[in-house]
């Protein structure tokens, strides 16, 4: 209350002192003429009367000047003249106040990028009502703990049907249709969401309706469909009649009903077919999917908590559950189980640690920033001695002294945090042109106000710490010494000296943190680079055509198109070679199952053996260059027709026919509900499918004829820069059919290069950090030493007066610079050592206190 | 402080203002110059504050929440400042008033004692 009371007089005060003064005028006014009309009525002339009042009074002006420090001559005053003499300070020498603010305006405007970032992805909250309950549901095979495979819509139905935890459960699946009807013929993002999922994530169209049960109901039937703003914006221009028009989606009419708010998204990259979010979505039945066996897992689900149930009660519900359906369905279920991700987690899930990093390694930016100007201040502090000493003899406490100084650091640090809020304008928008676009999606980091709150409060923090240790070093004034001391000689006290020692080498060592931390970086960039795909990747170009089921409706004419198409495109001038695979090395998620071999025993349920699978013709493996390593490929009539014959790759080999021949051995693929065994009649080397690092997958090859995909994608290998050869062979797909979309022409390294996009952003990144902090250190350095030289010149020049040559004084110095360079690389790198082997305790230490207690027993 | 206006009039003790001041006021709402008037009155024309040492005392203890202000229109017509005791206030001219108490005690005991 009372605070208030002196808060508000003071601000008062503040705004207008003119005001304050006004007032004190009219009421000292008023007071002298009560007097003049006490002295009228005691009978003296009104001349008279008004003198005798101004005498008794006294000095009028001295009366009205206390009474004004004391309503506003207070903190907030003194504190205005302190910024004002801090920028008559700072303005009195430019060239310090410029460098300072550059270096500052170099660690925060990185930080405020890195944090703007952190920001968008980690920190602002997901555009869905009570985001905080929604969580993705996996099942989780137990032989390969902690990774998320997708969900079968078979047990979903049972999840539904027996948990109590949500109020809400819904699943979607990616997968891309070809749009046709208005416009260019184009291959869209799309989304099967099942009815309910607009509402578990609260968002209504901003058009029309969303869809209801009955639109679900119809499944595969359904003619509805619900498009994205940008979709509306990009297709339709916006028109607001878009409701009710029909477009063709696969070559199936299509009615609009809905169109989703500007920035709806809803897209769990983790396992999705697309690696784009959807742009248009059309309503799903999970009805028939019920028999497990048939359908298998291949969708993604959600599920809103009902209030107040916590996570882990959810989590161990859906635990019993599936425990029941293992029992209830051993084949099917046996080993599988539900994991539950907040939302929040699933989103960030990838990136969050690669960021964390990147935000620890600007701070360390910051940090070496404030350290350089804390080292400037402290070395101007000592030619500063002798005005301190001057204010402290005028009546100036050391609080008010430091005040004063950190007044002055405080607002060299906001200098230097505008300027920096200026670099991270530029350097957020260079961020997110250079970034993989799944990492940051543009349009969504940005400059706004939780990004500028955070810049203030880091200028102001790194204002505070870089200006504390030099105020309160050059605020312990001994008055006589600094008034005595002449202006030459004086090196500055040994504690300022050793303080400055002490900076300079903690900056070498947090740069040099910082060096490591990216040479690592590199090294695991540049091994990546290395890693051989099992593959040529020059030369090729890529572009995938999906086959719409309305005018491709059987296998035999889906099959047909793509002989003929590749037919085409190795006509084409500049082509080596051209062939057609199912799903593309680096460019989609591709197909896993299960397997049996002739002549073993079936493994127990829950234990099949897994092999991914993909459809080629007979021409890929010369296309992509993978070698044959016993046996032959495929002739053309067995990519022609049904000849029940498989080819493998090495890992398959390795791993199911260690010391055998696996060519002649016949093979059960599970992929349709009759599987037929299928011999082995080749090996070739190992391809890279999905990522470049991690184990090798075993491989099985099929043709056309034994497992018909609607979508291929059609490899070329070119003669020259397989750039050129995207316009003819698009043109050559649409000679075959108009209506066509071409999708994702581009080529092969362009593919590979994508996967590594991470890596290498993030070694850009650390890389640039580190550059800046070494740049930092070296320009503290610089400063710290040519000050200690300056101020040394007078013994230096004794020391050769006396006979020191100048070799000998180059030494000095860089033997001194040097030490100290030494003692911050000492420093790091026991550092860096503890923090490593602390790391190499902890993650065993970890598991070892997650270990089941049941589990350890049985090992014994 | 106060200055000694005849031979008969006490000085006042450095600090006796504020308590001075607040009493006044706890009789009722004052205008500065009242605030004169009533401490002469209360004091058997004894105490006569010095006008210029007023001002920025009762600005103090204002700021310290102890009185509050407001201009209104007085009996006369003309806008005044009135000054009036908070329960802040209230509550400080109790200590005050205490440890007065307290001191003139103490000062009358020493004097018993030549």
């Amino acid at each position: 209350m009372r605070l208030l009371n002196v808060l508000s007089a003071r601000l008062r005060a503040l705004r207008g002192r003119e005001a304050v003064i006004g007032d004190i005028d009219e009421e000292l006014r008023l007071h002298l003429e009560m007097e003049t009309e006490a002295n009228v009525g005691r009978g003296m002339a009104p001349e008279e009367a008004r003198r005798a009042a101004l005498r008794t009074f006294g000095n009028f002006d001295s009366v009205r000047e206390r009474a004004y420090e004391v309503r506003g001559g207070g903190l907030l005053e003194t504190f205005l003249q302190d910024v004002r003499y801090a920028g008559r300070m700072l303005a009195k020498r430019p060239g310090f106040t410029a460098v300072a603010a550059l270096t500052l305006a170099l660690g925060v405007g990185a930080n405020t990028a890195i944090f703007s970032v952190v920001e968008a992805v980690l920190l602002r909250p997901l555009p869905y009502r009570h985001a905080g309950r929604v969580v993705v549901v996996w099942e989780n095979n137990h032989a390969q703990p902690g990774r998320h495979n997708v969900i079968s819509p078979a047990n979903f139905l049972d999840w539904r049907e027996q948990a109590k935890s949500f109020d809400e459960m819904a699943v979607f699946l990616d997968q891309p249709l070809s749009l046709t009807g208005v416009g260019e013929p184009e291959e869209v993002p799309a989304q099967l969401v099942t009815s309910n999922l607009f509402a578990l994530l609260g968002v209504s169209p901003e058009l029309g309706r969303a869809f209801t049960a009955e639109d679900a109901k119809a499944g595969k039937r359904a003619v509805v469909t619900v498009i994205s703003h940008g979709l509306w914006q990009r297709r339709f221009g916006g028109a607001p009649d878009v409701i009710g028009r029909t477009i063709s989606l696969n070559g199936r009419p299509m009615s609009i009903v809905g169109v989703m708010p500007d920035g709806f998204k809803w897209f769990v990259k983790e396992n999705s077919r697309s690696s784009r979010p959807a742009d248009l979505w059309l309503p799903m039945s999970l009805a028939p999917y019920s028999d497990r066996t048939k359908s298998g897992r291949f969708a993604q689900a959600v599920a809103r908590l009902a209030p107040g149930v916590p996570l882990d009660k959810a989590q161990a519900e859906m635990a019993t559950i599936a425990s029941r359906l293992e029992g209830q369905y051993p084949d099917y279920d046996k080993g599988w189980g539900i994991t539950l991700v907040p939302l929040r987690d699933q989103l960030a899930g990838e990136i969050k640690p690669a960021l964390l990093v990147l935000l620890g390694a600007v701070g360390f930016v910051l940090l070496i920033a404030c350290v350089n100007v804390a080292n400037l201040l402290l070395a101007r502090a000592a030619g500063r001695h002798k005005e301190i000493a001057i204010r402290s003899a005028m009546g100036a406490g050391r609080r008010r002294i430091i005040r004063q100084l950190l007044t002055e650091s405080v607002l060299l640090s906001l200098l230097g945090g505008t300027l920096g809020l200026l670099l991270a304008l530029w350097s957020v928008r260079a961020l997110v042109a250079l970034s993989p676009e799944s990492l940051i999606g543009a349009g969504e980091v940005g400059l706004d106000l939780p990004v500028l709150a955070f810049t203030l409060a880091a200028s102001l923090l790194t204002g505070i710490l870089f200006g504390l240790a030099p105020a309160l070093e050059a605020s312990r004034v001994k008055l006589n010494e600094s008034l005595k001391e002449s202006s030459r000689g004086n090196a500055g006290s040994s504690r300022g000296r050793r303080l400055r020692d002490a900076l300079i080498a903690a900056e070498v060592g947090l740069a040099l943190v910082l060096l490591v931390g990216a040479g690592l970086m590199a090294r695991s960039f540049v091994r990546l680079q290395a890693v051989d795909p099992g593959f040529d990747a020059e030369n090729l170009l890529t572009l995938r055509v999906a086959l719409p089921s309305v005018r491709y409706p059987d296998d035999a004419k889906a099959g047909a198109f793509f002989r003929q198409a590749v037919a085409s495109l190795r006509t084409l001038p500049g082509v080596r070679s051209a062939s057609a695979i199912s799903e593309l090395p680096f460019a989609s998620l591709g197909t896993a199952t299960s397997f049996t071999i002739e002549g073993r025993p079936t493994p127990p349920p829950g234990e099949h053996l897994g092999t991914d699978v993909r459809v080629v013709d007979e021409e890929y493996f010369r296309t992509m260059k993978i070698p044959l390593l016993a046996g032959r490929t495929f002739t053309p009539q067995e990519a022609a027709e049904d000849r029940k014959v498989c080819v493998v790759n090495q890992a398959m080999a390795r791993v199911y026919f260690p010391g055998e021949n696996p060519v002649g051995k016949r093979i059960t693929v599970v992929m349709s509900d009759n599987p037929a065994p299928t011999e082995i009649i080749g090996v070739v080397g190992d391809a890279r499918y999905a990522k470049l690092e991690g184990d090798l997958r075993p491989m099985v090859y099929w043709t056309p004829p034994q497992l018909s995909y609607s979508s291929m994608t059609l490899v070329l290998r070119t003669q020259g820069d397989p750039e050129d050869l995207a316009a003819p062979a698009r043109r050559a797909i649409q000679a075959i059919d108009k209506d066509l979309p071409v999708a994702d022409v581009r080529t092969m390294a362009g593919w590979i290069s994508e996967s590594m996009a991470r890596t290498r952003f993030g070694t850009l990144l650390l890389g640039a950090f580190a550059l800046l902090a070494l740049t930092l250190a070296a320009v503290g350095i610089y400063g710290v030493m040519s000050h200690s030289v300056a101020q040394r010149q007078n013994e230096i020049g004794v020391r050769m007066a006396l006979g020191a040559r100048a070799g000998d004084v180059l030494w000095l110095v860089i033997r001194q610079g040097l030490a100290r360079v030494l003692v911050g690389t000492f420093l790091s790198l026991a550092l860096l050592l503890t923090a490593v082997s602390w790391i190499a305790c902890y993650l065993p230490a970890r598991h070892a206190a997650r270990v089941d207690p049941l589990i350890a027993m049985r090992y014994d | 402080m106060a200055k000694q206006k005849t031979d008969q009039k006490a000085d006042l003790l450095q600090g006796t203002l504020d308590m001075l001041i607040l009493k006044a006021v706890s009789l009722g709402p004052l205008h500065g110059y009242g605030i004169i008037q009533r401490i002469r009155q209360i004091s058997g024309e004894m105490l006569e504050v010095e006008q210029g040492s007023l001002y920025p005392a009762l600005y103090r203890i204002e700021q310290r929440g102890w009185v509050s202000s407001q201009w209104e229109k007085g009996e006369t017509g003309r806008r005044v400042k009135l000054y009036t005791l908070t329960k802040v206030g209230r509550a400080q001219l109790e200590v005050e008033e205490a440890s007065w108490d307290r001191l003139a005690l103490a000062i009358a005991k020493v004097r018993q004692a030549t």
